[in-house]
């Protein structure tokens, strides 16, 4: 019964922790690049 | 007649883009899964295929395009070149693209061209790199970074690349970095804008020096997501995707003009798997025009650089510049 307690918290862990990681990526780049123009080849 | 190997994302492209670009040129198709042959394909008298390639050297072939899974284009180099069959290899692997490099003798005794690493990164990259630096007296240092992958072939080779040492020209030497470490946020033209990129095993610097032996730093660098660092070390755990959809390359080339310090910036946008497939598709339409000049190397190597994007731009994939200053919203 402990065993299989601790198995659970694992993995509530492990989708805790993947969730959290997914959540940062999302919000890493709100900014705008801008300044890019097509190149002239002539 | 040109040859085909491998009917995965780029060449199944590849071989749709020929049909209509190249209607004069029969053409030679080996790949296992002939379904992604298109019903629409207009003159299927003049497409031989094939399952496999043991009949390429009875074939009359005079420049054979290995759009084949990373891995696997040596050896076939090797028997095309003997027979005298030129060779433009996809492969964005280090192992393919150093191999095929050293095949150079060989070509020259046979009458063959070489064009190693013809894809999005490298390819269209070090043609980039060839452009701007003509605006330059000298160049000192050459990065370039990648978003985005082609078709699952090319997903797993990111995969592979991710854990295997990168190969970086500094000051004067080769050095071995590890796979997934220098961490870059490096701004791609729009859709793709910043990207977290790492290194990895890239074969732009090998085919960059031969074109810039005199610059100190040449280093590659490709974008990946926090998933795919932590799971690098292991086997793929989910397929890949079919396409993995529109992705960008970034090159940076800074030098000096008239005694000044220049930092240029060049990018495309494209889907990977089609940009290859234009990379090829123009390679092979100045094969066929006798366009091609030198023997053995990269793009930039092979043909002008100017002309080649020219024909780039007219096909379809967008070339950028970036010049720092934003566009005003009305």
């Amino acid at each position: 019964m402990r065993q299989l307690i601790r198995v659970l918290i694992a993995l509530l862990g492990a989708v805790g922790i993947s969730i959290i990681v997914k959540s940062k990526e999302a919000g890493n780049v709100p900014l705008q690049s801008g300044g890019w123009r097509d190149l002239e080849t002539d | 007649m040109i040859g085909i190997l491998g009917l995965g994302a780029v060449g199944s492209q590849l071989l749709q883009r020929l049909n209509t670009s190249l209607p004069q040129i029969p053409l030679f198709v080996s790949g296992p899964d002939r379904k992604k042959v298109s019903h629409l394909m207009t003159r299927k008298n003049s497409i031989i295929f094939c399952d496999s390639n043991e009949k390429l050297e009875d074939q009359n072939i005079q420049i054979l395009v290995l759009s084949c899974s990373s891995g696997h284009h040596l050896q076939t180099a090797q028997r095309a070149i003997k027979n005298g069959i030129s060779v433009i290899s996809t492969s964005n692997k280090l192992s393919d693209v150093v191999g095929l490099l050293k095949l150079e003798d060989e070509a020259k005794e046979n009458g063959a061209v070489i064009v190693a690493g013809a894809a999005f990164s490298p390819g269209l990259t070090c043609a980039l790199v060839d452009f701007a630096s003509k605006e330059l007296d000298s160049v000192d240092e050459i990065h370039v970074a990648k978003d985005g992958t082609g078709g699952p072939a090319c997903a797993k080779q990111h995969h592979r690349a991710m854990k295997r040492p990168s190969i970086e020209w500094c000051d004067g030497q080769w050095v071995r970095r590890p796979g997934g470490s220098g961490r870059e946020l490096v701004w791609f033209p729009e859709p793709i804008a910043g990207a977290d990129c790492y290194r990895a095993a890239l074969p732009d610097p090998i085919l960059l020096k031969q074109l810039f032996p005199l610059a100190s730093r040449i280093t590659a660098r490709v974008s990946a997501s926090r998933q795919d660092r932590f799971t690098s070390w292991l086997p793929m755990l989910t397929p890949p995707h079919r396409d993995g959809g529109v992705g960008a390359v970034r090159v940076e080339i800074r030098g000096r003009l008239e005694n000044h310090s220049v930092t240029k910036v060049i990018g495309a946008v494209s889907s990977p798997s089609t940009a290859t497939a234009i990379v090829t598709e123009v390679l092979c339409e100045m094969f066929v025009k006798k366009e091609l000049t030198s023997q053995t190397g990269g793009v930039a190597s092979v043909c002008d650089s100017t002309d080649f994007l020219q024909k780039i731009k007219k096909k379809g994939i967008r070339v950028v510049e970036f010049d720092g200053i934003p566009e005003e919203k009305s």
